[in-house]
């Protein structure tokens, strides 16, 4: 079926017929293949019906040759609105004229962003960017994504990926960088000791020896050396190639050490509470002589709290000072401490002590051995806990013989393979 | 006509036969009505007659009369019409 608002695109015209035997019309459109719709007869010789353009050219050729006069009363649809539109041609100029200031406008870049640049600066990429067509104000064809890419990873040694992705008028620099290792892991040094101990067991990966099973090692005493001597095969190697005679030390060197910890816990528990009572005393100090307003507390306890002024006329300070002391008087109770609750807590204490010098691994070799003495600490007595253990342990430490930043950034740079350095890389 | 009443007989038992629409073996006219608002004729042979309160509309057998209210023809084609309105009577005569 044919209906609905179907020929809006199409156009179509609303005609009034006038004349005799209306029907007649009717049924000659219908013979001629011309669709009448909406036909409504207003009187006898009067009907108003909508036909398409095209049907009405025809209806025309069919009327003239009968009594039938038709006027157009309307005109409806597409075709009827470009044909008013067309006159109007200031309307038209501005309409393509606004086209064509979209298209210009969106046919450049406006806005440049840089995401995922953690240490190189992004203005610096932004400038790389901009030397090579990507800029805000850049019509989108005259740069070449893959050669700002290029250029940014020519420029950037600490760049590993760059990608632009132009989105409407935004052209985005996504970038990542390289993780380099971390320079402190490369550097050449030795493995020393950590504690003071007896060697157990020696197991160099890297290195020469310095310290056998058996010995006694104090901590900081190198155990692995890093430094290759004369005679060893290594160091005219290194040498012929230009390299100083070190190595990166490694190894494990496991010892027996005793770690000691030591805490005290109260047996007395103080607190105090204010009595009410208080007292003021003024003082005013001029030159070296004192005058007092008020005497001193007759309080056995209290707490004191001092406020002093000294007037000065610019750089000058007055020998003038005015202070005020406030006391007030607080009632000391002593509680004593049950010995168990006391002995928890500097047991706890101690052993916190113990553990945190303890490495990961490290096997206790013996129950440990527990001190309690009771000590006075002025008028208040503690008991004291003293944990000793002894346990075998690794007591590697690395020591490089430089730091990394007083190697400088090309001491290990060279060794990560073809890196030429144009950016400096950040310190640690 | 006795040669078409014979001729018109042998159609209509064909169609029964054959099991075929008998509007198209006959050229009947098919009158659909929707409610009392769309009259839908199809094969029709043109409007004898149109005024918003009646129409008729001719057919191969006969006629199909539209009576009610704001009658009008909401389309017509060369072999369909359809009629809106505030449909009251339908008559075929």
């Amino acid at each position: 079926m044919r209906r609905g608002n179907y020929w809006h695109w199409p156009g179509y015209v609303i005609i009034k017929v006038k004349g005799r035997r209306l029907e007649r019309f009717i049924n000659a459109a219908a013979h001629a293949g011309v669709v009448l719709r909406h036909v409504e007869r207003l009187t006898a010789d009067m009907l108003v019906t909508r036909v398409s353009a095209a049907g009405f050219r025809r209806l025309r050729r069919l009327a003239g040759r009968q009594e039938w006069r038709m006027t157009i009363l309307k005109r409806v649809g597409l075709p009827f609105f470009l044909h008013k539109l067309a006159r109007r041609k200031a309307l038209i100029a501005g309409g393509l004229l606004a086209l064509a200031i979209i298209y210009v406008l969106s046919s450049m870049v406006w806005f440049v962003e840089v995401k995922g640049a953690l240490t190189v600066p992004g203005e610096r990429l932004l400038a790389v960017a901009a030397q090579h067509g990507l800029y805000p104000g850049a019509w989108k064809r005259a740069f070449s994504s893959g050669e700002v890419e290029r250029e940014l990873l020519l420029t950037f040694d600490n760049l590993s990926w760059a990608y632009v992705e132009t989105r409407g008028t935004l052209a985005v620099i996504h970038v990542a960088e390289k993780v380099f290792p971390d320079p402190e892991l490369t550097l050449p040094g030795d493995i020393v000791a950590l504690y003071d101990g007896m060697i157990v067991e020696i197991f160099v990966l890297r290195g020469i020896p310095v310290v056998a099973k058996g010995d006694t090692v104090r901590a900081g005493e190198v155990l692995i050396s890093g430094l290759l001597p004369p005679q060893h095969p290594l160091h005219a190697e290194k040498i012929a190639k230009g390299e100083p005679p070190y190595l990166r030390a490694e190894g494990v060197v496991r010892a027996l050490v005793w770690h000691e910890g030591r805490a005290e816990a109260a047996l007395t528990e103080r607190s105090e509470e204010p009595t009410g009572r208080r007292h003021r005393q003024i003082r005013l100090t001029v030159g070296s002589r004192d005058f007092f307003l008020g005497g001193t507390p007759e309080f056995t306890d209290y707490k004191q709290k001092v406020k002093r002024w000294q007037p000065s006329l610019g750089r000058f300070t007055l020998p003038l000072v005015l202070s005020i002391t406030w006391s007030e008087e607080i009632k000391l109770h002593r509680q004593p401490v049950d010995e168990q609750t006391a002995y928890r807590l500097a047991e706890a204490a101690a052993w916190e002590q113990v553990q945190a010098r303890l490495q990961p691994g490290a096997e206790l070799q013996c129950p440990p051995k527990i001190e309690v003495e009771r000590l006075s600490v002025g008028d208040i007595e503690v008991l004291q806990v003293k944990i000793m253990v002894e346990a075998i342990e690794n007591i590697r430490s690395f020591q490089p013989h430089v730091t990394a930043a007083a190697a400088g950034a090309d001491y290990y740079r060279p060794a990560l393979g073809s890196l030429t350095g144009k950016m400096p890389i950040p310190g640690p | 006509m006795p040669e078409a009443g014979a001729w018109h007989r042998m159609l209509e038992k064909l169609s029964g036969a054959l099991e075929l629409p008998q509007d198209v073996v006959l050229d009947l006219s098919r009158v659909i009505l929707v409610g009392r608002l769309q009259l839908q004729v199809e094969n029709h042979k043109g409007v004898i007659e149109f005024s918003p309160s009646r129409i008729r509309i001719a057919t191969a057998h006969g006629e199909v009369i539209v009576t009610g209210t704001r009658l009008f023809i909401s389309a017509i084609y060369e072999h369909e019409v359809l009629v809106s309105g505030q449909i009251d009577g339908l008559q075929l005569l």
